[in-house]
C-alpha cells in the first residue's frame, strides 16, 4: 500500500514535469522560430531601393537607410557581411558590420532581409585595393591573381551599408 | 568563437563541383528551366529564391542548399550547409540570437554566475580561504587578465 502510495505521487510529479518541459519547449520553439533579429532594432520607416541609392550614391552618403531584398551571399567565417539582391538584375549591396557586434548566419542565404544603417563610402590606394579584392576572395574561397589582377576605378571606390540592425525573415 | 578566421565555428560547409548539360536551357532562364537545371543537377527540394550575379550566372536556394550554375559552360557548384552538434545551438545562443524572452534569461543567468564567482570567494575557511591561499589565487584571477589587457590595449 506504501509503495502504491509513493507510486501515485511519482507519476503526478512526473506529470507536472512533463507538463513544464511541454510548457518550456513551447517557449523555446516560440523564441526560435520566428525570424532572426540581428543588432539594433530596425528604427525607420520605410525602404530605400537599392537602384535608387547606387544611381545616387553621394546623396545618401553618412545617412541612415534601409534596404530589403535576398540574401545572396554570407560571409562564411564571420558572418561580417551580407550581399543583398537589388531590385535590378545583377546588382547587390554589401551590408558590412563590426565583427561579432552582429554575426549572419550562413543559413540566411536565399532568405528575405531587412537591413538598417549607415551608407558609407571607402576611397581605397592601389595597394588597398588590391588587399581588399583578396580578403574578398579568400573570404569567398575564390582563387585571386594578386600578380596578374588590373585595379580598376570601381575597385577603389567602395559603397557599402554599414549594418546596425537586421531582420531575416 | 576564438577561431571564426579559419572556420565557421556552427557550421560545415561543403561545396561538390559537377557539370550539367546547359544546351537546352534558355537565358536568362525561365521558371520551367530552374526547374530543368533542379533535375540535370539531381537536387530535390523547395526552392527558396533565386538570384542572378551575372547574365551567364545563376544561383538557386534551397533550405541549406546553394547551387551555382553558369549558364555558358555548365560548371555547376552546389554548396551544403550543415549545422555543426550542439556547437551551433551553443553558439546561437551565446551571440543572443533568439533575443527577446533569452536576453533576460541570459541576464538573470549572468547575475547569478557572478553571485556564484562573488559568494564562492568566502565557502572555503581558514588558510585555503580567502584570507590565506584564496587571495593569492583571486589575485592572479584578476592580474592575468589586466596584464592581456595592457599588452593589447
Amino acid at each position: 500500500m506504501h509503495f502504491e502510495t509513493c507510486n501515485l505521487v511519482s507519476t503526478k510529479k512526473d506529470k507536472t514535469m512533463v507538463k513544464r518541459l511541454l510548457l518550456f519547449i513551447l517557449i523555446l520553439s516560440y523564441i526560435l522560430a520566428d525570424e532572426i533579429e540581428l543588432g539594433k532594432k530596425l528604427e525607420l520607416n520605410s525602404t530605400t531601393k537599392v537602384s535608387t541609392i547606387l544611381d545616387n550614391p553621394e546623396k545618401y552618403l553618412d545617412k541612415p537607410v534601409q534596404v530589403s531584398g535576398t540574401v545572396v551571399d554570407v560571409c562564411s567565417h564571420r558572418g561580417c557581411w551580407i550581399d543583398v539582391s537589388s531590385d535590378r538584375p545583377y546588382e547587390t549591396i554589401t551590408v558590412k558590420v563590426d565583427d561579432g557586434v552582429i554575426v549572419f548566419p550562413i543559413t540566411a542565404k536565399g532568405k528575405n532581409v531587412v537591413a538598417e544603417g549607415k551608407f558609407e563610402k571607402l576611397s581605397l590606394t592601389d595597394e588597398q585595393a588590391l588587399r581588399f579584392k583578396k580578403h574578398e576572395a579568400e573570404e569567398k574561397g575564390e582563387e585571386f591573381d594578386e600578380k596578374n589582377y588590373k585595379l580598376t576605378e570601381e575597385d577603389k571606390t567602395i559603397y557599402r551599408l554599414r549594418g546596425l540592425g537586421a531582420v531575416i525573415q | 568563437m576564438n577561431h571564426v578566421a579559419d572556420w565557421n565555428p556552427s557550421y560545415k560547409i561543403d561545396n561538390h563541383t559537377f557539370q550539367i548539360d546547359v544546351s537546352s536551357l534558355q537565358v536568362p532562364p525561365s521558371d520551367s528551366d530552374v526547374n530543368k537545371i533542379m533535375s540535370l543537377s539531381g537536387i530535390s527540394g523547395e526552392i527558396q529564391s533565386t538570384f542572378m550575379p551575372g547574365p551567364d550566372h545563376i544561383r538557386i536556394f534551397l533550405e541549406n542548399q546553394t547551387l551555382d550554375v553558369n549558364l555558358k559552360t555548365g560548371n555547376a557548384e552546389l554548396e551544403t550547409i550543415n549545422k555543426r552538434a550542439f556547437l551551433q545551438e551553443f553558439n546561437a545562443m551565446h551571440l543572443n540570437h533568439p533575443k527577446k524572452l533569452w536576453t533576460w534569461m541570459a541576464d538573470i543567468y549572468a547575475a547569478v554566475l557572478i553571485i556564484l564567482a562573488v559568494t564562492g570567494l568566502f565557502v572555503l575557511k581558514g588558510k585555503k580561504g580567502i584570507t590565506g591561499r584564496g587571495a593569492w589565487l583571486t589575485g592572479l584571477g584578476i592580474l592575468i587578465p589586466l596584464i592581456f589587457y595592457f599588452i593589447y590595449f
